[in-house]
């Protein structure tokens, strides 16, 4: 996600009250990208009927306490989309929206891309099903699947679940860059704005709907998230006062509730406002530490790699699991899927989303000269 | 009765060393206001007005913090108070701070005593009940009491050794947590669990002064939280009311607050609210909640401006004779 996007730069990190780099946000990702892995995993221990004895640890000591969904569902969601709205809106104070847009989507769509054909060819092998079900794709399906334009289609065809979270980000990306100049001049404005249109997004897609309707709605839902980032970020910067945006992310808080009130729009079980509110308030708490973990460098490259994690861990893990679990056993094969998943985010970070993020960098350069 | 010496410190310091406690306890000391004479008043007298079946539906239930946000004001308090009584433990020489804790604490808890047998001669006060669920108040004052006590016992180590003093504090909690499960005396498991709070605001202390580090306050503090989760799984009494949500989501506040809040002037309201929180806590269940209720037979808001006010009042009186709650 792209949260991720703009870590690698360093420059692209919001900084602290005290001009630092805020490290937090790194172990945030770190964090969120580890819940992804863990939901998703426990998920399918839990779809195919295995054993796995964290699952029952993790229901134990935190989700059934804290009454938050199964599996810790949605934490790795609300921790990427909140540091996502922080991290763009930081960035866009100094970019002009073309480069805004070029330099974001250069770093999520080129690897996107990448994942989908990959998993597409998975699944017409036979060796990865995707999250609609279907186990072989036509030429029109597998267009479909890497456009994201499978999302409103009718039959869906969306190859790798978490993608839908791209759709939040494609969507706040078009919008900061078409309100650049009012973010700028009236920074409390594109936000206030928007609660208004996810308002009006709600309003039409509540009940039944058809597919790309129900879809607006989804996105309505998720995307009040950004937003709340985006505001923790002026409010940080001082562009907005604290009153204003509180009152404002409050606002979009609300339009969650009333989305979860709704219902239809989040699966991810019956702890989803709860989750969300828990998770703001640590990313609030953990964005300012700067302890050595936090500064290490193993904590920045795990957070550089986590939009590829996010992308392809599913894509890995679940076939790695399903070959391996019934033979070497549940945790031997999940370590093998994980060492995996880091092989595999490796040569990816490396070699594609890095290579067109530079590459994007470089034609920059010469343009300018 | 004379008071007991004031500490030596200056009172910049002692503003100083509050600082980031202003929000959480104001806040907490509006919502205990809100959650009592609001929501529970409200409800045990047969009213549901409109607004507060809103504010539940969409505040308290999605959010997991139950009792039209009592708890979760309760918890900020007792984090406040492990908070500030470890600041003055650690600031003032023992005898001292024991000496002025019991004169603030004690004689201000007696007279909302006598005040609660009184209204209840012919009024309907909170009950003075060892009984959370009859009254979370007082429960929650034997509470802070309770860790007050512990507090002075183990306040000589702190300095030097402050470890010892924490785990001591838990150990003592933890045995009476489970000697409260083999007796199935579930109202002072609770007790015990609750004085857990205190002991995160004083890990929070001292994190803030760096004399705990990270690795070090983290582990009692997720210990803490772990005899939270242990107390609902051995009584059924604790399972209604949430209270790790509550604990964790105050914990969070707490540590906002303390980054966040270095000001050493707040507004005078701000400043009202927290120096007479205590008091305002001890008043609320013996003087004000039953003055709701017996000036309700002239009108509703007539009852509860009217109350309020001599609630307010009530406060301003106990913290002129007994000195700063905070």
């Amino acid at each position: 996600m792209n949260t991720l996007t703009s870590t690698t730069t360093t420059q692209a990190r919001p900084r602290g009250n005290g001009g630092g780099y805020m490290h937090g946000l790194d172990i945030l990702r770190v964090i969120a990208s580890t819940a992804g892995v863990y939901v998703h995993t426990a998920n399918w221990f839990a779809v195919n009927q295995r054993e796995f004895s964290l699952n029952g640890v993790v229901r134990t000591v935190v989700a059934d306490p804290l009454h938050l969904n199964p599996h810790l569902s949605f934490t790795d969601v609300t921790i990427f989309m909140v540091i996502s709205g922080m991290v763009v809106t930081h960035v866009a104070d100094r970019e002009r929206p073309g480069q805004f847009l070029l330099r974001r989507f250069g770093r999520i769509i080129p690897l996107l891309v990448v994942v989908l054909f990959i998993t597409a060819m998975l699944i017409n092998l036979g060796v990865f099903r995707a999250e609609t079900k279907q186990t072989s794709l036509s030429f029109l399906d597998v267009l479909a699947g890497v456009t994201l334009t499978g999302f409103f289609t009718t039959p869906t065809v969306i190859l790798v679940g978490v993608t839908w979270t791209l759709l939040l980000q494609i969507t706040f990306y078009s919008y900061v860059a078409a309100t650049m100049p009012l973010l700028r001049r009236r920074p409390w404005l594109p936000s206030a704005a928007a609660a208004a249109l996810v308002c009006v997004g709600l309003s039409l897609a509540s009940g039944p709907q058809p597919e790309p309707v129900h879809r607006i709605g989804v996105i309505a839902t998720f995307i009040t998230l950004i937003f709340i980032g985006q505001l923790i970020t002026l409010v940080r910067s001082g562009k907005v006062s604290v009153g204003t945006g509180s009152a404002i992310g409050a606002a979009h808080f609300g339009l969650f509730v009333w989305a979860d009130k709704l219902g239809g729009y989040a699966y991810a079980g019956g702890g989803m406002v709860r989750t969300a509110f828990l998770a703001i308030l640590l990313i609030l708490v953990v964005m300012y530490m700067s302890g050595p973990i936090t500064k290490s460098a193993f904590v920045k490259a795990w957070s550089a790699r986590t939009y590829a994690i996010y992308l392809i861990h599913p894509v890995v893990i679940y076939p790695t699991l399903a070959a391996l679990a019934p033979k070497i056993g549940n945790i031997p094969a999940l370590l093998v899927a994980l060492v995996f998943t880091a092989a595999v985010t490796e040569v990816l970070h490396r070699y594609v989303e890095m290579a067109v993020h530079q590459r994007i960098r470089r034609w920059e350069k010469q343009r300018s000269s | 009765m004379s008071s007991p010496p004031e500490p030596t410190q200056p009172i910049a310091s002692v503003s100083a060393r509050h600082a980031g406690l202003h929000a959480p306890v104001a806040v907490a000391t509006v919502l205990i206001a809100y959650s009592f004479l609001g929501g529970l008043w409200l409800n045990r007298h047969g009213y549901s007005p409109e607004w507060l079946v809103v504010v539940r539906e969409w505040f308290n239930k999605p959010l997991g913090l139950g009792e039209d946000f009592g708890f979760l004001a309760i918890a900020l308090l007792l984090m406040s108070v492990g908070h500030l009584l470890t600041a003055r433990a650690m600031t003032s020489p023992w005898a001292v701070f024991a000496k002025r804790l019991a004169w603030q604490a004690l004689p201000p808890a007696a007279i909302a005593a006598v005040l609660g047998l009184l209204f209840s001669l012919f009024a309907d006060p909170l009950p003075l009940a060892f009984d959370y669920q009859a009254n979370p108040l007082l429960f929650s004052l034997l509470v802070g009491l309770a860790f007050a006590g512990l507090l002075v016992l183990t306040a000589p180590l702190l300095p030097r050794q402050w470890p010892v003093a924490v785990v001591a504090q838990l150990a003592v909690v933890t045995f009476t947590l489970t000697v409260a499960g083999i007796a199935d005396v579930p109202q002072l498991g609770i007790l015990a669990a609750l004085v857990t709070l205190p002991i995160i605001g004083e890990l929070l202390w001292l994190s803030r002064k760096g004399l705990a580090r990270f690795w070090e306050a983290a582990p009692l503090a997720l210990f803490c939280f772990a005899l939270l989760m242990v107390c609902e799984h051995l009584f059924r009494e604790a399972r209604d009311w949430w209270f790790p949500v509550a604990a964790v989501s105050a914990l969070m506040l707490m540590l906002l607050a303390v980054r966040g809040d270095a000001r050493a002037e707040h507004p005078r309201p701000v400043e009202w609210l927290v120096s007479r929180s205590y008091y305002l806590v001890v008043l609320c269940g013996v003087l004000a909640y039953p003055l709701v209720g017996l000036l309700d037979l002239l009108s509703l808001p007539i009852s509860y401006v009217v109350s309020l006010l001599v609630w307010g009042l009530g406060a301003e009186l106990l913290h002129r004779w007994f000195g700063k709650s905070t």
